[in-house]
């Protein structure tokens, strides 16, 4: 059975294949410059990125760990700047730059939620309070 | 979405919220952070479960809550707690959930 968030994200991959397409002919046709299909699909990328991030922590199944309910929703936040940020430096950035800022932001934001779930499952061991 | 805002719109739902991202808490120690009847809470429970901004679980007889926010609700929850949306109804209603 498919859920209605499948069938929107069904919907919005199609349609972010379908803007990609429109960018790669309307390059052929030489109506836009040349990085504009690379810009296009960055900026898409960026903001699906930053779509998906903002319902992660909700959608993640079953009742956080002690300490990682913090975690989660810190997860979320960094994964939907990192992902404006992408879709900023696809926008703004010189077109050869922009994959490298991207990509080093999307990491940047991994490592850090890497340590800030470590941290809180430290944090949570040492305490107390939760035993 | 029309949920989440009603939900945000009372300040008491919003100090609920807050208390929670400090953590899961049972809904005794919810209600005892507020000089609101028990029912009264109870009300601001069953609205924060419909627009999906909590979520609860059964622990023997307690019910604790967890906080259950996207990114956007997160920030709407800051926006209206920085521009005090409601403030003015919570004075005239404090006991009743809107």
């Amino acid at each position: 059975m498919i859920t209605r968030n499948v069938a929107f994200s069904f919907i919005l991959a199609l349609g972010f294949v379908g803007i990609c397409l429109a960018s790669v002919l309307a390059r052929s046709a030489d109506l836009v410059g040349a990085g504009f299909p690379d810009r296009v699909a960055g900026v898409g990328t960026g903001l699906i990125l930053a779509l998906f991030s903002n319902v992660l922590a909700k959608r993640i199944a079953g009742t956080p760990a002690p300490g990682k309910d913090g975690a989660r929703r810190f997860m979320g936040l960094a994964m939907v700047l990192a992902g404006l940020v992408y879709a900023g430096a696809f926008l703004l950035a010189p077109v050869e730059l922009a994959p490298r800022i991207g990509v080093a932001v999307v990491v940047i934001a991994m490592i850090v939620t890497a340590i800030r779930f470590l941290a809180g499952g430290k944090a949570s061991r040492s305490d107390p309070g939760e035993d | 979405m029309n949920d989440v805002f009603k939900a945000l719109a009372d300040p008491t739902r919003r100090r609920v919220l807050q208390l929670l991202k400090a953590g899961p808490q049972s809904a005794g120690q919810l209600s005892d952070a507020f000089p609101v009847s028990k029912p009264t809470m109870s009300a601001h429970f069953t609205v924060l479960k419909q627009a999906g901004l909590v979520t609860s679980e059964k622990s023997g007889k307690s019910v604790i809550y967890y906080l259950n926010v996207s990114v956007l609700e997160d920030a709407l929850l800051g926006f209206s707690d920085a521009f005090g949306f409601g403030r003015g109804d919570a004075d005239n209603n404090a006991e009743t959930p809107q």
